[in-house]
């Protein structure tokens, strides 16, 4: 029986009329394959600024899958369309199984945006990128023709990145590994010299993905974007972590416009990690930032609102 | 290969999902279910990749996310009960078996998604087969749970970081686990009807929730007819919970092939792959 290409037609966006938000799947070719992608667009009208998320690297591109999901949504209910995809050797994209090069994520994002740019409506783009993501982000807007960037937790430099990331990694692998030698930051470099790729707890870490993200640095990358910014960081204190701090300073700097906007949260040490923990005799488990996402999602909202009015040409005086 | 993504209507919600279908009549449709957390590809693309090369078989393939997670709509604080993701994969495996008009299903599910998958092999007619990946059939006992709330989760944090602890403290720890009680009448009535295997590898299938021991238990207990049906693979590397190796992910892809091969009768392969021994 032939497939009913009329249903899964059908089935392919959905609207949400009390939220004011409607979405739609695409599968656009993003970066050196096709992949899926997801559209968020008001129900009522719509502004000429569109926007494309970046999300994070390895393992947190699914960690953090929830917290654009809810930004994307929020977004759209305010007016703006906003596209959320996979960057190839993520999610359902084309390239599977493959060891994720960080070209792909820039390359991804710049074929986003041009996807974004062709909407009816659209006039002016920016990017919100989440961890890793805002590295992208922020390499990509320093290209020019990106008017806004939104930059959730970011780092100044790939190798305070990588060295997170690649902690978090072993400190996991130690409980996986019981009786077996530890890995360490020196013997997974002894690894990379010597073969393709590292095994990660599953996640194929290349020597091209490790050298290409350390030699990240936004302080010497970045020094062109003059458009508006977010930074915004969470921390148990409530107080504005020190690399976003950084951040935030080198923006304005070089004449960007930037804000900044630190949250309080207990488990911000957890962001970009498994955000499920398990309660009473353990066979619950509670999404550690069910609260947190929402609120960080409402603040990128509130500084797109304001920093997009405060674009817009001023209305002609009456008479 | 052609890949459809979806939003497909649950109660008031979306379910965001993706209908693989081969080139020419699929043989099968299988539905792959993760653990609760993982998004509808899995984590390292696993289920995205297992989608593939069930497709190059000739199979369909439908996956999804639970209401409240990744891109599909409504909230999720915790984690819910498997009867409401049941009736979910239930929603899913009818759209999927009327877009693509297959009337014959196979599930394959991890965690979570195999207690679903086992559920669905016991309440569909048109299930021929499942594969589950680490359910977790055992809970803790009535003094482990007097214990831990009379400490808090500290000591039991305590326990687990210290490997001698954890050694000493494990023949109590199996004494004192039961087998879920919700698994019970599904896995009889499943394995009433349905070839039903196993995925384990050696770490989860002797201790914590994942203890195969307490569903072998349940299962000694069917009649013979019932107990040829259960099948116990083990993979020798570690990690399925988490696909947490690149030798575990090759495993496990090899294991959903061959079980695709034997349940749509394709032929292939009869026993387990290399990497993965049957017990």
């Amino acid at each position: 029986m032939p497939l009913n290409e009329e249903l899964v037609r059908l089935y392919r966006s959905f609207e949400d009329p009390e939220a004011g938000v409607r979405e739609e799947f695409h599968q656009p070719r993003l970066g050196p394959g096709r992949t899926v992608a997801v559209l968020s667009r008001p129900t009522g009208s719509s502004s000429s600024v569109g926007w494309v998320l970046c999300h994070s690297f390895g393992i947190e591109q699914v960690n953090l899958h929830r917290l654009e999901v809810l930004t994307a949504r929020a977004m759209a209910a305010a007016g703006f369309p906003v596209l959320r995809f996979h960057v190839q050797g993520y999610g359902d994209a084309e390239r599977r199984g493959e060891p994720v090069d960080v070209a792909w994520h820039v390359d991804g994002t710049a074929d986003a945006l041009s996807f974004v740019r062709t909407l009816d409506g659209v006039e002016a783009v920016g990017l919100i990128g989440f961890r890793f993501g805002a590295l992208v982000a922020a390499l990509v807007a320093d290209r020019g023709g990106v008017a806004h960037l939104g930059l959730v937790q970011p780092y100044v430099t790939g190798s305070h990145f990588l060295n997170e990331f690649l902690q978090t990694a072993l400190f996991e692998q130690m409980f996986d590994t019981i009786g077996q030698q530890a890995e360490t930051p020196r013997s997974l470099l002894d690894h990379l010299d010597s073969h393709e790729w590292k095994d990660l707890n599953g996640f194929r870490l290349t020597l091209q993905a490790y050298q290409r993200i350390i030699q990240i640095d936004l302080t010497s990358d970045v020094r062109r974007f003059r458009g508006s910014a977010l930074v915004l960081g969470l921390s148990r204190s409530g107080e504005m972590p020190e690399e976003p701090a950084r951040l935030a300073a080198h923006l304005g700097s070089i004449g960007a416009e930037c804000s900044t906007e630190a949250i309080a949260e207990k488990w911000a040490h957890m962001l970009g990690q498994h955000h499920f923990m398990k309660v009473g005799d353990g066979e619950v488990e509670r999404d550690v930032f069910f609260e947190t996402f929402p609120r960080v999602a409402a603040s990128v909202v509130r500084w797109a609102n304001r920093t997009v009015a405060d674009r817009l040409p001023s209305p002609a005086a009456p008479g | 290969m052609r890949e459809f993504p979806l939003f497909i209507p649950w109660e008031d919600d979306h379910l965001a999902a993706i209908l693989t279908v081969p080139e020419g009549d699929p043989r099968g449709l299988v539905l792959l279910l993760t653990g609760l957390g993982a998004p509808r590809s899995h984590r390292f693309q696993m289920w995205a990749i297992a989608a593939a090369r069930l497709s190059d078989r000739g199979v369909a393939s439908v996956r999804w996310e639970y209401r409240g997670l990744h891109d599909s709509t409504g909230s999720m604080r915790e984690t819910s009960s498997v009867l409401l993701t049941l009736d979910q994969a239930a929603t899913i495996a009818t759209f999927a078996e009327q877009a693509t008009g297959i009337g014959q299903m196979g599930v394959v599910g991890n965690c979570h998604g195999a207690e679903v998958a086992l559920m669905m092999a016991a309440e569909r007619a048109e299930c021929v087969g499942a594969m589950c990946i680490l359910p977790e059939g055992a809970v803790r006992g009535r003094w482990g749970s007097i214990l831990r709330r009379m400490t808090g989760r500290k000591v039991s944090a305590l326990v687990r970081a210290r490997p001698i602890l954890r050694r000493l403290t494990r023949p109590i720890r199996r004494m004192d686990t039961r087998p879920k009680r919700t698994l019970d009448v599904p896995l009889a009535k499943a394995l009433g009807r349905n070839r039903i295997v196993f995925l384990y590898d050696q770490i989860h299938m002797r201790s914590g929730p994942t203890d195969f021991s307490k569903i072998r238990k349940l299962v000694d207990r069917l009649p013979q007819t019932s107990r040829d049906r259960c099948e116990l693979w083990v993979i020798s590397s570690w990690g399925l919970d988490r696909f947490g190796s690149v030798e575990t992910q090759e495993a496990a892809l090899d294991a959903v092939d061959t079980w695709a091969d034997q349940t749509f009768g394709l032929g292939r392969h009869h026993r387990p792959p290399l990497a993965v021994a049957a017990q």
